[in-house]
């Protein structure tokens, strides 16, 4: 047997592997990845611990207890969401945002870019921040995105075309929110990441005003 | 016999999923419940493993409802309806998990990582385990594969990615998979020595 596999078949079928074990391949390729694994030990192992990987992902924890379909609490938050979304949820969000994309874009296009960086939810814990905080959210559009896409979107939660691109498909604005919880903060990720053409939206800094 | 009878059923299903969805385009409300029945125990069960919340996976099956009531009207059939409502899933749990690094945390059970005096954990415990440390992609990749057992056109389908990055994502997950076994079978076998 062939313990040193070499061939670029090899380097083809080890990725194949996790649909072999799951039984998804066509008989083409099973039937080649069968043929490998008789002659290549490390795909066999490599096999045998994919066996044991989906054994445990199927055989894992117990399935939980699935809570009766809940058609009232559904409708109630279309009702309360509607299309769009943000018009009807965030109107003070969307205000604001309005008066801080003007404020904030000046500043980042003659002054220095603030670093990206990660979400320290974990510091905004009060229940009520500072109002003069702006809050700099990041959002990404799906790949394809046409740009007027892009500014449809800017338009409906009240940022105009004053998003700062990062590049093709990425942009920050800065919002200067009134009193938030942490939850609202989230709340309002959620509802923009919800939006068909987002890919992501993320609050990536927190930003203090200048005194 | 059998496996043709199983397609000509999950043809069906398809096609009344596609109805649904050409409603729900139409703002029929109706129709967002009835999906929203037929998918409910399925979408629960897949956000539930990976939240391991009640409350958080009933929010994001709500979510989800909500994303297919919003983007309907942009489905072209390129996919079957059921693999295009576990894309939205996907991205959803995706963000979740992305997001909430604190509180991917804390669903682990901290108290029950090796420590010299527990019992040594079963090989399926290991696994499970080293699952759950993955990064969000890679993690979903495996969860995708092997617990709805989707191929990797369908991942790629699900996961917005060409099938080679899908592939690559399974490869490194597979890859830190094998070393943390290795690590928990050297920790076992030390634990054996210990006693």
């Amino acid at each position: 047997m062939n313990q040193l596999p070499q061939t670029d078949d090899h380097e083809e079928l080890v990725r194949l592997l996790p649909w072999y074990v799951n039984g998804t391949l066509d008989e083409s390729e099973r039937s080649r990845v069968k043929q490998h694994i008789e002659e290549c030990a490390e795909c066999r192992s490599e096999a045998e611990m994919l066996t044991e990987v989906r054994r445990a992902v199927r055989n894992g924890s117990p399935a939980p207890l699935v809570p009766s379909p809940d058609k009232d609490r559904l409708l109630a938050t279309l009702d309360n969401t509607g299309r769009p979304a943000m018009r009807h949820t965030w109107p003070w969000i969307a205000a604001a945002a309005t008066i801080a994309a003007v404020t904030i874009t000046v500043a980042w296009q003659f002054g220095p870019r603030p670093a990206a960086q990660p979400v320290l939810f974990e510091t905004v814990t009060s229940p009520a921040v500072n109002q003069s905080i702006n809050y700099v959210l990041e959002v990404q559009f799906v790949p394809g995105a046409a740009t007027e896409t892009h500014g449809k979107f800017f338009e409906s939660i009240g940022a105009g075309e004053l998003a700062v691109p990062l590049n093709d498909r990425t942009y920050r604005i800065a919002l200067g929110l009134g009193p938030v919880t942490l939850a609202e903060l989230e709340q309002y990720a959620d509802r923009i990441e919800s939006r068909p053409e987002i890919a992501t939206a993320t609050f990536v800094a927190v930003q203090l005003p200048v005194e | 016999m059998g496996g043709s009878r199983k397609i000509s059923q999950l043809a069906g299903q398809d096609s009344e999923d596609l109805a649904l969805l050409e409603l729900i385009a139409a703002e029929d409300r109706d129709a967002l419940t009835e999906l929203y029945a037929r998918y409910h125990a399925r979408l629960f069960k897949f956000v539930f493993r990976l939240t391991r919340s009640h409350s958080v996976a009933e929010e994001l099956v709500n979510d989800i409802m909500l994303a297919v009531w919003r983007s309907a009207g942009r489905f072209r059939g390129a996919s079957k309806p059921s693999t295009w409502i576990f894309g939205i899933a996907y991205r959803q749990a995706l963000k979740r998990l992305s997001r909430k690094k604190l509180s991917i945390t804390s669903y682990l059970e901290v108290d029950a990582l090796p420590d010299k005096d527990a019992p040594s954990l079963e090989q399926e415990d290991w696994v499970r385990r080293g699952i759950e440390t993955l990064p969000p992609t890679q993690r979903l990749a495996v969860e995708l594969v092997f617990y709805l057992g989707l191929s990797y056109d369908e991942v790629a389908t699900v996961t917005d990615c060409p099938v080679n990055t899908v592939k690559t994502r399974m490869f490194h997950a597979r890859r830190k998979l094998r070393e943390q076994l290795q690590a928990s079978a050297s920790a076992a076998d030390s634990q054996g020595e210990d006693k």
